[in-house]
């Protein structure tokens, strides 16, 4: 007897499964009751993968993408060949790879593919701009706000808000560890 | 077999009562973060994971908590460990089955772990009871500021943390809640309830990960997107439309037994009965039983139990904790056997009024 679900290998577990007064019995070779199983104790509430639409996504943009690139090349094809701005100097990574799996393959790969990923990530979340915490949050808000009277702190919060105004992130870093510094202190 | 002691643990986090937890069964926050210049750990290879590995082992160990910390390489322990860690909320699927060198750290009393080498390098998250976000939040916005101190975190001024998939930039933060609906589910209005939750940007999912099949009265809700939007805004994002969601729930429950109390009760007891009585069980329907036997302890109509014990069972009745109570793997029917077994047992107090 051959396995019911996949109808390849020869069935050598009998699958029963009971819901409620409903049961339901199958043959399954041993890769697919294992897949059965899985699939059945997969029920628990607390795991989601909140990650998991994006494939779908992905799959839309890159089609629509894809719809351009052939509009604009009347109708053409594209070389099967790697073209050197398809892939990443850093890591290697091909930007084919990305079309299939969502995936980049390193940290670099953003400045590698920025024409692609560009409007890809406008597309996902709004044409938009990393808002940082600045400061991480506190358990004492309290005792944080008296401190921060302090006239020296003043200042160097002032001058962190300019540096960000300023986009100068790694000048305010610097002057959010001198404030904790003097907090602490 | 390793972790018994995990199911004995008697102070998890998941055994608190949290704030509204008679809809909301837990808060979790959860970062992700990368080590700048270095592959994401689906493109290194077992050296450059290893690396990786190493590295954040190094970095949490200057944590407060590391002491009552597990720190556990995953290719060394077995499947059914990994899928009763993942039961236990500890690491995700995904971890538990991807291959190569990953790891997770964690202390489970504080619903607290570290996921190393998932999707990206370092996944860390916390859980709360009942709705919990911002103290949640807080908490692990203080470690995760430790270890930046000691991690080179990949950032850009633009995108904010840089994450292996692009829908994770920004703040690169999930702020999600599980909420049980069983009176809009009732009612029928869950599916507009929940339509109207993604309209504000959130994502909702069923039970089964399914967005518009509505499975059972369980959901989660979490933020879509963390670009652009400081973490603070995303968690009071959050907080606020699942205030709503309670409140409907609650005025909805109250209209329903109202209008159709016998009835339900009817469905709650019967609940009972079977969750008491049954010698095979199956996951769906033991879920489905404890789904009507919260609203019959919501409703005093069940007495001998509390919300937190639901948390607990639901977590118990999953097939990897069921074959470590029993000891042994469980195949076919047996795995069903145990859980009735289980379920009969704690339920032998409780009573409907």
């Amino acid at each position: 007897m051959l396995c019911q679900k996949c109808q390849q290998n020869p069935a050598t577990v009998f699958f029963s499964q009971t819901v409620g007064n409903q049961t339901t019995q199958s043959h399954l070779c041993e890769a697919c009751a294992k897949e059965e199983t899985q699939a059945y104790g997969g029920m628990n509430p607390f795991n989601f993968n909140p990650f998991a639409a994006f494939s779908d996504f992905l799959n839309n943009f890159m089609a629509w993408d894809e719809g351009a690139i052939t509009e604009v090349n009347s109708g053409r094809t594209k070389p099967a060949t790697v073209d050197p701005q398809q892939q990443c100097p850093y890591c290697g990574y091909q930007l084919s790879f990305f079309r299939q799996n969502g995936r980049l393959g390193c940290t670099k790969c953003y400045e590698a593919f920025k024409t692609t990923l560009g409007p890809l990530v406008s597309s996902i979340h709004g044409n938009v701009k990393h808002v940082p915490e600045v400061e991480p949050p506190t358990s004492k808000p309290p005792v944080e706000e008296r401190r921060s009277q302090k006239p020296e702190i003043k200042a160097l919060r002032e001058k962190i808000t300019q540096a960000i105004q300023g986009e100068n992130y790694e000048e305010a870093a610097r002057l959010r560890d001198e404030v904790k510094k003097l907090e602490n202190a | 077999m390793a972790f018994e002691e995990l199911l004995t643990s008697n102070n998890d986090w998941f055994l608190k009562a949290g704030p509204s937890c008679e809809v909301v069964v837990s808060s979790r926050i959860r970062f992700a973060r990368n080590l700048a210049d270095r592959k994401f750990p689906h493109h290194a290879n077992a050296l450059e994971q290893r690396q990786v590995v190493d590295e954040i082992q190094k970095a949490l160990s200057v944590l407060p908590q590391f002491g009552q910390m597990k720190f556990i390489r995953l290719n060394e322990i077995s499947s059914l460990d990994r899928q009763f860690l993942t039961e236990h909320q500890l690491i995700s699927a995904e971890h538990a089955a991807s291959l190569g060198e990953r790891a997770v750290a964690f202390d489970s009393v504080e619903g607290l772990s570290f996921l190393v080498n998932e999707e990206d390098h370092l996944r860390l998250q916390v859980f709360r009871a009942g709705l919990n976000l911002k103290e949640a939040y807080q908490y692990l916005g203080q470690i995760d500021g430790l270890l930046d101190a000691q991690l080179h975190y990949a950032k850009d001024p633009e995108l904010g943390y840089l994450t292996a998939c692009p829908t994770n930039l920004g703040s690169a933060m999930r702020a999600s809640v599980m909420v049980h609906l069983p009176a809009l589910v009732y009612a029928n209005r869950a599916a507009q309830v929940l339509q109207g939750v993604a309209q504000v940007g959130l994502t909702v999912r069923g039970l089964q990960g399914e967005t518009t099949q509505i499975d059972s009265a369980f959901f989660q809700i979490s933020n879509q997107s963390s670009l652009g939007k400081r973490g603070t805004e995303i968690v009071e994002h959050v907080d606020r439309v699942a205030r709503q969601i309670i409140e409907v729930e609650l005025q909805t429950q109250k209209a329903v037994f109202q209008q159709e109390g016998l009835k339900l009760q009817d469905r709650i007891c019967r609940a009972l009965g079977t969750l008491k009585n049954a010698k095979i069980l199956s996951l769906k329907e033991a879920l489905d039983g404890l789904s009507a036997l919260r609203v019959g302890v919501e409703q005093k109509i069940v007495k001998g139990i509390d919300l937190p014990n639901f948390n607990h069972l639901l977590i118990l009745i999953q097939p990897a904790h069921l074959a470590k109570i029993a000891a042994k793997e469980l195949k076919g029917d047996l795995e069903a056997k145990e859980r009735a077994r289980i379920l009969g047992l704690t339920l032998k107090g409780v009573e409907a009024l």
